[in-house]
């Protein structure tokens, strides 16, 4: 017999153990055990391991977190609908479209310094704002995505 | 008052439904973060994260789904977003897990002990598959529901769980035997 088919039996005898359906049938198992000691004393093993494993609890919690989740969901409402910071990127978004229309007027030349306005505006702003705008959002997902 | 109707109320916007939910599966939610990243605090942090996550995602949230596997989900990538940043920073305390349930009798005690302690020396992963399906009998395809894995995957992950389990006991007790032979 081949060390696969011997892993198959052993799995296989896990899974009646936990009441589920195995790859081979109780008598393919059986039958396979009764000519490799190995699988026979692994099967022993697998009993007395789940005998142990199954007779344990989990631990009760009473701990509520209802409070400090509470509190972030109205922090988190309060970000998403604070009328400054909205204020703050209409302004930048405005000071920048500004940038553009003097950049594209005919006979403007910008030298390094000026080209570089945009950009030193852009981190005052983040800084200003104490926010990161480099900042991954892990918990974007296309729809649909979330808990697959 | 049910999941469903919980949810619909938070999506028209009554956040205190959703303290409904966090009520519900709260301690449920903490004993798998614990059983993941073994401290209480960093469990604390991520049950409370992934419940803002999941308030936040709500409106995609699918209602032919049951809520905690869902959320369990969220829940463990946040634990292992923790136990990832943690193995960076910060070398782990073993002795800061509290997954099993004290028993009154001193044999059981004893038993509790032993597991408690091949549980703390296992990977992450392992812990998290045989408390899920030992202390909370979850079935095969349940397992796969809530690891987002085929329930073929979940057979051998578990097989190898256990057999590391199995060695981890030996090593232990083996120890404990020749120590108390020196001692002798």
């Amino acid at each position: 017999m081949t060390e696969e088919y011997c892993q198959k039996v052993r799995i296989s005898a896990m899974a009646i153990l936990d009441g589920e359906e195995p790859f081979l049938s109780a008598r393919e198992i059986a039958k396979h055990a009764e000519t490799c000691a190995n699988c026979r004393q692994e099967l022993e093993q697998q009993e007395q391991v789940l005998g142990l494993l199954n007779e344990q609890r989990r631990q009760s919690f009473t701990e509520d977190v209802c409070p400090r989740i509470a509190a972030a969901i109205h922090e988190s409402a309060i970000r998403q609908t604070d009328p400054q910071q909205f204020c703050a990127f209409a302004l930048l978004a405005l000071i920048l479209l500004v940038y553009k229309l003097v950049e594209v007027l005919p006979g403007f030349t910008a030298g390094v310094v000026v080209k570089l306005v945009p950009v030193a505006t852009v981190i005052v702003f983040f800084t200003l704002l104490k926010e990161n705008p480099i900042k991954i959002n892990h918990n974007l997902r296309l729809q649909g995505d979330i808990g697959k | 008052m049910d999941d469903l109707t919980a949810i619909e109320k938070c999506k028209a916007g009554e956040t205190e439904a959703f303290n409904h939910l966090v009520r519900k599966y709260q301690s449920e939610a903490i004993g798998h973060a614990l059983a993941i990243l073994s401290r209480r605090e960093d469990a604390l942090d991520a049950v409370q994260r992934a419940f803002l996550d999941a308030y936040e995602a709500l409106e995609r949230f699918d209602i032919s789904r049951r809520f905690y596997p869902w959320l369990y989900t969220i829940l463990r990538n946040r634990c292992y977003k923790i136990l990832a940043s943690r193995e960076k920073h910060v070398a782990m305390s073993i002795n800061e897990i509290e997954i099993l349930a004290p028993r009154q009798k001193e044999a059981a005690y004893t038993n509790v002990r032993l597991v408690g302690r091949v549980l703390r020396e296992l990977s992450a992963q392992d812990r998290e598959l045989l408390t899920l399906k030992h202390l909370d009998g979850l079935c095969y395809n349940e397992l796969a529901e809530q690891l987002g894995i085929p329930s073929g995957t979940v057979m051998s992950r578990l097989y190898y769980a256990r057999k590391r389990f199995r060695e981890k006991l030996d090593s232990i007790k083996n120890q404990a035997n020749s120590k108390e032979m020196n001692d002798d």
